[in-house]
């Protein structure tokens, strides 16, 4: 072993990550190589010293600009005095009063761009100097037909999950795989729609991964 | 203590030996049929410009353009996949028989380069090259590479899998690609005129030296729309967990 | 899911902040509790902030994204169930903020540049004995921050924050070999730059 293949494997010798065989060549190397062992001792030193860094701290100024934020985005006390009347706390759901108001929000901007974008004459959209992404020539879905989405993809899962047990596991794993990304995309989608209800790119995205995830339902549930 | 006579010795041995070489050939024809492939093969002859179906399951699927009027396919498969053909007209659709068993098809075919490509699949790379036909790819599992692609329409819709397209683009042509988990890779000529829509839940896009002459242009993080010359055609892009590579050639 | 509406509807007052778990805290600031949000806060901001600060080099950059980073706790802290660690859930929620910091600006982590980096640091040759004395934690953070981008986040995650290589691929959407080629020529390029006259 020469000495650049050494220093080429040292921080993985470091890690403890060479397989025996080769950790023991690089062994053999740093034994009779001061220059590799010089090199071997600073690494090992930075490593050291990198793992006990101190945690650093910032400006006393940062939390009240957190503090201010964080007021901005809380509910009004109007918000609030509507929540206890209607009962909210009371429902069983896992979300927050932010996120409902998101989602609120999201679907009437779903339901308002169909009704806009219908009435549109299709063609490329060619805007200078606006910040915002216009809308692909994408079929806007309304909240029933959003609905009617779920309850396919419901019924669809369903029948898989019934013959699944039969499947090849090499099959299994391709399905539960690829069925994995999907809901990640979705879950994403959610999660930045959630932050920006107006976000219609993520809209747009969100819609056309629960037909990719019809898709695959569709395309399984022939197996 | 009985002995047996030379003659019955002899004879029991004979009759071990070959009900041995029995078994033994019991065991090899039961093993030589567990692995053994089975060849699909057939050659076509369209009138006109075919359309060329391939719905497989689990194996790569080859699509080549030749310089001879007829379709040549062939696969080799496990013996247990059975793939069938149809023919109506210029309609030509080969499908491998679903079962619960994920079982390999390979398909290598050759085609004319106008001939309209239609593939599905499950699992398993997928390569079309010089194809002028429109190209339909709709797979789960799956690279998928275009190469040498000079079709007026282009859809590609993967679950998993990169797609790599280096060909041309036709005015007023539709090019369409989608990976939920992959990259999408585009290389074309620098003097191509589109209008390009991409989308990245990623937020990575990378549109190389396109971005600089790319006109008219509205974007986001997430989002990149404009025209590149003139436009024309539609070139849509749209990535999920993986990056939008544009590139000149 | 059912939440328990009781712990939700409480707020965590007083004395009972001081010895709140984490995932107390949360559900609380996640029921508009602000104070147990405060407390979320005293109690984390310093590591959010170190990370930050390590990863994009700049202490100004660093509290604008620790801000960034906190309002994105504010507004998701309604999604932690508890099934990780708090700390492990912030963790990633701040790599994660930095990754979009990065993209946003067109820093190319895969890319880093091989060439001219370095003008001014000594090429230490293959066979030199030279070594570098007793590490100035002064020295190594300065030295952190003059790696390339890329070099730099490996780095932090691997050797500062114990990330796994397994992970580092995952949250960087890169291969592992990738990231131990990144880790060892980090390592390599502090090396050289703590070893520098």
């Amino acid at each position: 072993m020469v000495c650049k293949q050494c220093q080429e494997l040292i921080s993985e010798y470091i890690d403890g990550g060479l397989e025996l065989g080769e950790q023991s060549n690089v062994e053999r190397h740093l034994a009779g190589c001061e220059p590799c062992r010089a090199v071997r001792d600073d690494l090992l030193q930075i490593v050291h010293f990198s793992q006990q860094l101190p945690v650093q701290s910032p400006s006393r100024a940062l939390w009240p600009r957190i503090s201010a934020d964080v007021t901005e985005l809380q509910p009004s006390l109007w918000t609030r005095t509507l929540r206890s009347l209607a009962g909210f706390q009371a429902l069983k759901f896992n979300f927050s009063v932010p996120q409902l108001i998101a989602g609120a929000a999201a679907l009437a901007i779903i339901i308002s761009t169909g009704v806009i974008i219908s009435r549109r004459d299709n063609g490329p959209a060619q805007l200078a100097g606006v910040s915002a992404v216009t809308p692909s020539d994408v079929t806007p879905l309304s909240q029933a037909d959003l609905q009617q989405l779920e309850k396919q993809i419901n019924q669809l899962s369903a029948a898989v999950e019934q013959r699944k047990e039969a499947w090849d596991p090499e099959l299994r794993t391709a399905f539960e795989r690829n069925l994995l990304y999907i809901d990640q995309s979705l879950v994403e989608c959610r999660h930045q729609l959630k932050d920006n209800p107006a976000d219609n790119v993520s809209q747009e995205l969100m819609l056309n991964a629960y037909r990719e995830k019809v898709r695959l339902l569709e395309g399984f549930e022939k197996f | 203590m009985v002995y047996k006579s030379g003659h019955t010795r002899h004879t029991t041995r004979k009759r071990s030996i070959q009900f041995c070489l029995l078994l033994f050939f019991c065991f090899a024809l039961i093993t030589v049929s567990a692995d053994s492939q089975s060849r699909f093969e057939r050659t076509y002859t369209p009138r006109r410009a075919a359309h060329l179906t391939i719905s497989n399951v689990n194996g790569r699927v080859n699509v080549v353009a030749w310089d001879k009027r007829t379709i040549h396919a062939r696969a080799s498969s496990a013996s247990y996949v059975t793939i069938q053909d149809r023919v109506i007209g210029d309609d030509i659709t080969i499908s491998t028989k679903r079962n619960l068993r994920l079982g390999r098809a390979d398909f290598e075919v050759s085609v004319p380069p106008e001939t309209s490509i239609t593939i599905k699949n499950i699992v398993g790379n997928i390569e079309l090259r010089g194809i002028t036909g429109h190209v339909s790819v709709s797979s789960i599992d799956s690279d998928v590479r275009l190469v040498k692609v000079n079709s007026s329409a282009v859809d590609v819709l993967v679950t998993s899998g990169d797609v790599f397209f280096d060909g041309e683009l036709r005015d007023g042509g539709s090019y369409s690609l989608q990976s939920m988990k992959g990259d999408l890779d585009v290389t074309l000529p620098s003097a191509t005129p589109f209008n390009l829509n991409a989308r990245a839940l990623s937020e990575n896009i990378n549109l190389g030296s396109f971005l600089s002459s790319l006109t008219g242009s509205s974007r986001g993080p997430k989002g990149f729309s404009g025209t590149y010359l003139k436009g024309g055609c539609r070139l849509t892009l749209t990535a999920y967990a993986g990056r939008i590579l544009l590139h000149k050639k | 899911m059912a939440i328990i509406t009781t712990t939700l509807t409480m707020p965590v007052t007083g004395e009972r902040i001081h010895h709140a778990s984490d995932l107390e805290l949360a559900r609380a600031a996640a029921a508009g509790d602000s104070a147990a949000f405060e407390k979320l806060y005293e109690q984390h901001h310093r590591r959010v902030y170190s990370l930050c600060l390590r990863m994009l080099g700049n202490g100004t950059h660093a509290e604008d994204l620790t801000q960034e980073v906190f309002l994105q706790v504010y507004k998701k802290i309604g999604s932690f169930r508890g099934d990780s660690a708090f700390t492990t859930w912030l963790h990633r929620l701040t790599v994660n903020q930095v990754l979009m910091h990065f993209r946003r600006r067109g820093v190319k982590l895969e890319h880093t540049s091989e060439e001219g980096d370095f003008t001014n640091v000594v090429d230490t040759p293959l066979q030199s004995t030279r070594r570098i004395s007793m590490v100035d934690r002064l020295a190594l953070e300065k030295a952190i921050s003059q790696l390339p981008p890329g070099y730099r986040t490996v780095f932090v995650l691997h050797d500062v924050e114990g990330y796994e290589h397994e992970e580092i691929s995952s949250v960087l959407d890169v291969s592992i070999g990738t990231s131990k080629s990144q880790l060892h020529k980090a390592r390599m390029r502090l090396r050289e730059l703590l070893t520098k006259k």
